[in-house]
């Protein structure tokens, strides 16, 4: 009987029976991705920044990208020291990303330092300008310039100089 | 944060710094000889020839823009943004028969507010000297904040610090030397940023594959080598009507065509124009190369910079550093005189003391309107607001409205006076209104393209009648001095 019950815990429970996995020295707290929480652009650029839970020693960072909010898919990005990346030349869509942090010199005994938890994941979604707008745009731009480039280069040819 | 990336040591920064402080300050004390009178230390005694002429257009057009924001633009934009920012040596380009006319019209010219004021009176004259002055403003803050964020990028000096001290080596000799020393030095830092730049660039080449470049950008950051980018579509136009108006309207480039001999300004912008144009192409190239190899950017206006210190370790750090103190001076010290001028003869001489003082206070007057808006600018600087995009892009419409009013002022006798006061006001407004609801890179096109109709359809409407030999007849004297 005892048996049996010590046998259904263990079931239930597993972890009161595993063998213990050298758990990370309870780290710091994760990075906090700066700004809205959903960012958008109108152009496929946008300047992702996050700030440490901690400053007093240097950090080394990676950011995770992922098409889904939950990170089924993740791609690493970028994996350094400094707390920004610079993202451009997007097309339409959105993405996610998240950050985590790490002591870049190792932990204090020596070893290599656990990283902290994701942070909250910041979505940025891309939305082009309506490509007829920009179209009409160009056009008009370029009207108005040559307008203008043919008055000078015509009035300067046709002006006499007074002396 | 920024001082993370910091790639020469903060010593190594203040030596070149203070190797440089001297350098200009020893050739503004020496050329300053020359700037007894109000001509020489405003228009260098009317009397620049081709090569200084070329040279000075040359270095303050190359201005920490060129090097840090056509980058930033490639980055932004893509090959479209690249190319759009090269653009502006167009503006140069047409400027250059404006610079002879301007000469022959005004001779005994100073501004290119007093322009406005003889050839369509008073209220445009307030409305053209409000835009140039927001304009320069907006210029100068753009350049100190440039310079204090390249010192703590590239040599870890405090962004505070490293503004502070360009600043005031740019006014110190300025203030001794005039225009002289603003043209003499302006030589000298055109051919550092052109070495400087072309350096760079090929030593960058040399380390990256073109080809394994385009690939990545093709997959990470497709937009940017898309042909129908639709932010960058609206850009081009955007950005070139902008460097017309800059150069049209702003006494940055008045005062060099009054200050150069008669048939030197033509030939002397049309050089320029052509010895500028690779510049920002090969600047915007170290942008896509930065995408292209992933570089992590902390602020999008340093990617040129970080990559050529990456790539080319110290040395490429040093003479990035170099051209780059050397583009700031060379647009800082231009800005300071040009700016000091409308300040003076139009601000103090023309409306606070209506034309009643001499040359002898306007000289005086020069070098404390040079301290005083310096210190300006340094207080402008300080809160370190947005990134230089943003800042400078702001000024677009304003000087976009000004196109049309300058060219129909220097080659149209019927323009009307009133139609081109409403133009400036209309241009400006509307443009303002594009950049705030639709986006930056349609406030230049806008404005321009409202002033353009207010001037035409006004002028076509109710025609002016203009002698064009009020410009160059020396003016009455003011009502209260006559009547004495």
């Amino acid at each position: 009987m005892a048996l049996l019950f010590a046998s259904a815990l263990l079931f239930a429970a597993p972890e009161l029976w595993a063998a213990p996995e050298p758990s990370p020295t309870p780290s710091a707290a994760a990075p906090t991705m700066v700004g809205d929480p959903e960012l958008e652009s109108s152009n496929g650029a946008v300047l992702l920044k996050w700030e440490p839970a901690e400053s007093e020693r240097e950090l080394e960072y990676e950011l995770q990208e992922s098409s889904s909010a939950n990170f089924d898919d993740p791609s690493s990005r970028y994996r350094g020291t400094l707390p920004s990346w610079y993202v451009s030349g997007r097309l339409d869509g959105r993405s996610y990303f998240r950050v985590r942090s790490r002591p870049l010199n190792g932990a204090s005994d020596g070893g290599e330092a656990p990283w902290t938890e994701w942070s909250a994941a910041q979505s940025v979604l891309v939305e082009h300008h309506d490509l007829r707008l920009a179209v009409i745009l160009f056009i008009l731009g370029a009207v108005v310039f040559v307008i203008t480039a043919a008055t000078v280069l015509l009035a300067a040819r046709s002006t006499s100089t007074p002396r | 944060m920024d001082s993370q990336i910091a790639i020469l040591s903060p010593t190594t920064g203040w030596i070149l710094i203070a190797g440089f402080a001297v350098l200009w300050l020893a050739l503004g004390l020496w050329w300053g000889r020359k700037g007894a009178s109000l001509d020489g230390f405003m228009l260098a005694n009317r009397n620049v020839g081709l090569a200084l002429g070329a040279a000075t257009a040359v270095a303050t057009w190359v201005t920490s823009n060129t090097t840090m924001l056509a980058p930033q633009l490639a980055l932004e934009m893509g090959v479209w943004g690249m190319l759009s920012y090269s653009t502006a040596a167009i503006g140069l380009l047409l400027f250059a028969p404006m610079a002879k006319r301007i000469r022959a019209l005004m001779p005994t010219g100073y501004t290119s507010a007093e322009f406005v004021r003889l050839r369509f009176g008073r209220p445009a004259w307030v409305v053209f000297l409000i835009i140039s002055l927001f304009y320069a403003m907006t210029w100068l803050v753009s350049m100190g904040m440039a310079g204090g964020l390249l010192l703590e990028a590239l040599a870890g000096i405090p962004y505070h610090w490293g503004m502070s001290v360009i600043l005031a080596v740019c006014v110190g000799y300025t203030v001794v030397g005039g225009l002289h020393a603003v043209i003499g030095t302006d030589f000298i830092q055109s051919l550092i940023v052109i070495l400087g730049v072309a350096v760079v660039v090929i030593a960058v080449l040399t380390q990256i594959d073109v080809a394994s470049v385009h690939e990545s950008l093709a997959t990470s950051r497709p937009a940017l080598v898309t042909v129908l980018f639709p932010a960058a579509l609206m850009g081009v136009f955007n950005g070139l009507l902008f460097g017309l108006g800059e150069i049209f309207h702003s006494n940055v480039w008045w005062s060099r065509a009054l200050a150069m001999r008669e048939g030197v300004g033509q030939r002397a912008y049309t050089l320029a124009a052509l010895i500028w144009l690779p510049i920002p192409i090969l600047a915007g190239f170290l942008g896509l190369a930065a995408a292209g190899l992933d570089l992590p950017i902390v602020r999008p206006d340093m990617v040129g910079p970080l990559l050529a210190a990456k790539l080319l370790g110290g040395v490429g750090a040093v003479l990035v550093f170099v051209a780059v103190f050397a583009s700031l001076a060379s647009s800082i010290d231009s800005l300071l005189a040009a700016t000091s001028d409308l300040v003076v003869h139009d601000l103090v001489h023309g409306m606070l003391l209506r034309g009643r003082s001499d040359d002898q206070r306007q000289r005086r007057h020069a070098a404390w309107a040079l301290v005083g808006l310096g210190l300006l600018t340094w207080l402008l600087c300080l809160p370190k607001l947005g990134t230089l995009a943003t800042v400078l892009f702001f000024a677009g419409p304003l000087v976009g409205s000004t196109i049309w009013p300058i060219l129909a002022g220097l080659y149209w006798r019927r323009a009307n006076s009133r139609a081109v006061l409403w133009a400036m006001i209309s241009g400006s407004l509307v443009g303002l209104a594009c950049y705030v609801f639709v986006g930056w890179y349609t406030g230049a096109l806008v404005g321009t393209t409202v002033s353009m109709l207010v001037v035409v359809l006004g002028s076509v409407l109710a025609p002016g009648d203009f002698d064009w030999a009020k410009l160059s007849q020396p003016e009455p004297a003011p009502a209260q001095e006559t009547g004495s």
